[in-house]
């Protein structure tokens, strides 16, 4: 077995020689800022790309799919198919002899025959 | 910039630069690119000093923790774990060669056991042999207990005298 102190006198002898081998401070300090110099220019030419990247896209999105409340057309057609709904069962409100109920009875008159505006005139024609 | 604080950085360079090489299993460039990060996040004051424990103990907290986030970055990329350098010698002046040769080899054969062991066990060793931390500097600079510190530093120990004992 190794004596602790033959261990130590190695180790320190390790960390002598991997010392002595060191790059200089300096040189390594300025090899670091001219590294984060890069690091930093190549960070920032990548956020560039990646905005102009994202604001493209956008672009497109809106040229293909544009806002629902930039299409006027779209706006109109649907008040216009608003105002002219009506009831699917509308139909059964137009009772056969409906047009009796729309007019005054008359006395001497068929109620069958009630004149309209123009028939009234042949009618008094006729009489003559 | 604080100049205290770059002071403080540059004396404990080489010590800082010996664990980097620990922390990146002794690959050079990797542990330059760990240390000028870390340097990096303390100066810019992106890993703040608590000033809880010593600075020593900080920094080799946040170089530790760099090379954690570089050796996960590597994985990902992993063709660039090709190619490990091999650690250049240092070039000091040779009074006595064959004695020189001698701690070379045996420098070379620690380093080897140093690879085969788990990572937590080679860091404390290092920690604490190396670069002369207590157990609950150890401990610290981990984010471990003391207990574990313990635990790993004896079973390290023990290991690596194993390995390092000369085969009859």
């Amino acid at each position: 077995m190794i004596p602790d102190t033959e261990l130590r006198r190695l180790f320190g002898e390790l960390r002598r020689t991997d010392g002595a081998s060191a790059p200089s401070f300096h040189e390594l300090r300025a090899r670091a800022r001219a590294s984060d110099l890069g690091g930093r220019r190549n960070r920032s030419v990548r956020l560039v790309a990646a905005l102009a990247l994202v604001g493209a896209l956008a672009v497109a999105l809106s040229l293909l799919f544009p806002p629902r409340g930039e299409r006027p057309g779209e706006v109109v057609t649907g008040s216009l198919s608003l105002s002219s709904w009506s009831a699917p069962m509308d139909f059964l409100l137009e009772t056969p002899g409906r047009e009796l109920l729309d007019s005054t009875p008359r006395i001497g008159v068929s109620p069958l025959e009630i004149p309209t505006a123009d028939s009234s005139k042949e009618t008094k024609g006729t009489e003559r | 910039m604080e100049p205290d604080l770059e002071g403080e950085l540059e004396r404990l360079h080489p010590a800082s630069f010996a664990w980097a090489l620990g922390c990146c299993r002794r690959n050079r460039e990797d542990a330059e690119e760990v240390l000028q990060t870390s340097y990096l996040k303390i100066l810019e004051g992106r890993a703040r000093f608590g000033g809880t424990a010593s600075f020593k103990t900080f920094l080799f907290a946040v170089i530790r923790r760099t090379a954690g986030e570089l050796r996960r970055r590597n994985f990902l990329r992993a063709y660039r774990l090709q190619g490990l350098r091999a650690l250049e010698s240092p070039s000091a002046g040779a009074a006595n060669p064959e004695a020189e040769a001698q701690v070379a080899e045996r420098l070379s054969a620690l380093r080897a056991a140093l690879a085969r062991l788990p990572r937590r066990q080679r860091e404390v060793l290092e920690l604490v042999l190396s670069h002369e931390m207590s157990l609950e500097e150890a401990a610290r600079t981990l984010g471990i207990t003391v207990g574990s510190a313990r635990t790993y530093y004896e079973r390290a120990k023990k290991r690596l005298a194993r390995m390092l004992e000369p085969r009859a």
